[in-house]
């Protein structure tokens, strides 16, 4: 069964700019516990699967991304890449089909005491088919 | 709107949507109607947060509440989520521990199906108002 979360990876990677900040530290659910800034996480806030009397015929997903940095200004500009990417697109997403995306919630900073590092998080309804 | 017949295997509906407007205009909903209306789209959105949320010590699900902001008769604002302090964290997670679980309960109660069955609450509870001022 198709989902939304590794699909987005596959997505927001193949995109040359934010491939170029993060490499490929953009993992779903969880990162590994030793990390290199910045890097982002994905999971999934609300999956919502919609029905027909033929079945499944399309998702309506919120999801979360977390993006870490240790410096405020490429934390922006990096939360703003994928907020630039995901905005208003509709297209293929790796294997699914997003038929509609949109912000829900704009990158929001804080600054995180304890680890010395910043996130901004960021959510995003999508839309989808297989 | 009239529905007549029967007689002859069919049931005749009319509805005349000049008449519902006009009806509709002069139902003159007021500030408690529009408040009665709303909240039962409130009381939706607070049953589906009570029923996600992480429940250990219920502090979290008992503190869910809702705070009406506006109410007049052509507005109705509430806000409707959790009280403890640490809620936000159980929402988003905590930002100095990036592999601190989330668990959503406050964003999914207004998304998809919830969304869907708020709204619906509200449909219902719009009906049964202006027809309760119909009949009067």
């Amino acid at each position: 069964m198709a989902e939304i979360t590794s699909n987005l990876r596959t997505f927001l990677l193949a995109d040359s700019g934010i491939s170029t900040a993060f490499g490929t530290r953009i993992y779903v659910i969880k990162a590994p516990d030793t990390q290199t800034y910045p890097f982002a996480i994905i999971r999934k806030v609300a999956p919502t699967a919609n029905y027909m009397y033929d079945g499944r015929w399309g998702n309506d997903d919120l999801v979360q991304i977390d993006v870490y940095d240790d410096d405020l200004s490429s934390c922006v500009t990096n939360a703003q890449l994928i907020e630039a990417e995901l905005d208003g697109y509709a297209g293929t997403m790796g294997s699914i089909t997003n038929t509609a995306s949109w912000i829900t919630q704009a990158p929001t900073e804080e600054w995180s005491l304890d680890a010395r590092h910043f996130r901004s998080r960021i959510d995003v309804n999508i839309k989808w088919t297989v | 709107m009239r529905i007549e017949g029967g007689a002859d295997m069919k049931v005749k509906f009319e509805m005349n949507y000049r008449e519902i407007h006009r009806k509709l205009r002069n139902a003159k909903l007021t500030a408690q109607d529009v408040s009665e209306i709303g909240y039962a789209g409130s009381a939706v959105i607070k049953m589906n947060q009570k029923i996600d949320v992480p429940k250990d010590t219920h502090a979290t699900e008992i503190s869910v509440s809702d705070h009406i902001v506006q109410e007049t008769d052509i507005w109705f604002v509430d806000q409707i989520g959790p009280e403890t302090t640490y809620a936000p964290y159980i929402e988003f997670g905590v930002a100095s521990r990036p592999n601190y679980p989330i668990q959503p309960f406050v964003r999914p109660s207004a998304h998809g199906r919830n969304k869907k069955d708020a709204i619906d609450a509200i449909k219902a509870a719009f009906g049964m108002k202006v027809i309760g001022k119909w009949q009067k």
